[in-house]
């Protein structure tokens, strides 16, 4: 089940998506009327199913229809896999920046970082280098960087 | 009689694996560098297990076309359930091998511990020896402490779900792990309960069914999920008791890939065979044992690793065993 949390901001409508988009998971009806530009930040998505994805792309795809322009922030690797293993994915929205996951070697700590889209390209798809709040921080990078970036690639 | 496996394979590494999974099944090796020379080995043996280097698409159609000329397709000599490929590159990269009549089980060739991946196959191999429910008991031993729930309601799907996740949470596994195996429980229990359920003539009776439409799980609709874990390995089984499940569409569904096609939306709850091709996507072994008409055991083992890169790169295999 996710909490669908909505804002209005000078962009258009600010919509935060958090927790399993499942099959119990309406968007039409959680989101409510979208005229506008519509701004999806991703970042508590934590898992989403096959019905999810089916239910995710209906949704989307009929903004397309409709000629809304939409976006995606701070996608969470749910989302990254998801954007990874169907080429049609997004269904036009752009991918404003993404999460990456980082874990460190010495403490194991999990943590995330937020990074552009547009700062990816532009490194040539290098993973930028990041620290969690200790001071003895070891974080590497905790994914394969060829196929996390996959869904960047020309 | 000792059990015997052959290994078609002139692969250096290949013997090394082969020593460690009849170590821990306690058979004979025998080794042969191509199909040519497998024929009179599988005349004259009767191998519990064959192993066959899949790498170059040539060598399993020389395999096939050998097989044929000597036995023909439906020999008892080469079965599917016995069969083994070995690729250096993943399933996703060899859709090819899938159409194979011979296709039974796969792995990409460990790159390094190979003592490990070796012993780890035995165990698998070793647990399948023996048909029925205890897969998992077999697999994880008495270590494994399995524990099963039966799912009598559809709505119960959520909270067997959510309890894998707080289960893999307690024992310490990464949040993302165990994210992932959860999203691939969720995939099977959802194909237990909405796509194995047939009518008396095998047509699929909730295929349709919104998936959120709670219903009852009467009689053989009830749904079994297990689940272990022995220190190393977890294990998740979930069983439905139709048997519905054809070799035909797994394979299909096997070798979709979306990466290079659109994925086109169409009516009715399922999802195209998503649910398989995120499930093989993830860092887990995926073992299908089918029993036409009786049941579906679809069992989920992976090792359990302190970082999300080294559970996606561990050795695993996809199995489809079927069985009349």
């Amino acid at each position: 089940m996710i909490t669908v949390n909505k804002q209005q901001t000078k962009d258009g409508l600010l919509v935060e998506l958090i927790g399993a988009i499942e099959e119990n998971v309406h968007l039409e009806q959680m989101i409510g009327p979208v005229k506008g530009p519509l701004v999806v930040n991703c970042k508590g998505v934590t898992r989403i199913n096959s019905v999810g994805v089916k239910t995710w792309m209906k949704y989307f795809q009929g903004l397309k229809g409709q000629g809304i322009k939409f976006k995606f922030v701070e996608c969470s690797y749910p989302i990254i896999e998801q954007l990874n293993m169907i080429s049609n994915f997004s269904c036009g929205g752009e991918i404003e920046s993404i999460l990456l996951p980082y874990s460190c070697v010495k403490c194991q700590n999990e943590f995330v970082a937020s990074c552009t889209t547009a700062e990816l390209r532009a490194s040539g798809l290098t993973v930028p280098a990041a620290r969690c709040e200790k001071p003895d921080c070891a974080a590497q990078f905790d994914d394969d960087p060829e196929e996390y970036f996959y869904f960047l690639e020309d | 009689m000792s059990k015997e496996v052959l290994l078609i394979s002139d692969h250096p590494d290949d013997p090394a694996f082969l020593a460690e999974v009849a170590q821990v099944i306690g058979a004979q090796v025998q080794t042969v560098p191509d199909p040519e020379r497998a024929m009179d080995q599988l005349e004259s043996h009767n191998f519990s297990a064959i192993f066959v280097d899949v790498s170059k698409v040539s060598r399993l159609r020389n395999l096939e076309m050998e097989v044929q000329r000597r036995f023909g397709l439906l020999g008892e000599q080469v079965q599917a359930s016995r069969m083994h490929f070995i690729s250096d590159k993943p399933l996703s990269e060899k859709r090819d091998v899938i159409q194979s009549p011979f296709f039974g089980s796969f792995f990409q060739r460990p790159e390094n511990d190979v003592e490990e991946a070796g012993k780890y196959y035995g165990r698998i191999l070793s647990a399948g020896e023996e048909r029925g429910a205890n897969f998992l008991v077999r697999l994880l031993g008495a270590e494994g402490d399995v524990q099963e729930v039966s799912l009598e309601r559809s709505a119960q799907k959520q909270e067997a779900a959510e309890a894998v996740r707080n289960y893999l949470l307690q024992g310490k596994v990464p949040a993302r792990i165990a994210n992932t195996l959860t999203n691939v429980v969720d995939e099977l229990l959802m194909n237990a309960i909405y796509d194995a359920p047939g009518d008396e003539f095998g047509r699929p009776l909730y295929s349709i069914t919104s998936r959120d439409e709670d219903r009852e799980l009467l009689g053989r609709e009830t749904v079994e999920m297990k689940i272990g874990f022995d220190g190393t390995y977890l294990g998740v089984s979930v069983t439905d008791h139709f048997g519905s499940l054809d070799r035909t569409r797994l394979l299909s569904h096997v070798s979709i890939n979306y990466r290079d096609q659109e994925y086109k939306l169409r009516q009715g709850g399922a999802g195209a065979g998503l649910g398989l091709a995120s499930i093989l996507n993830t860092g887990g072994s995926l073992l299908y044992h089918c029993e036409d008409h009786r049941r579906t055991e679809a069992v989920l083992v992976s090792k359990v690793f302190e970082s999300y890169r080294d559970f996606r790169s561990q050795f695993r295999l996809f199995s489809a065993r079927f069985y009349g």
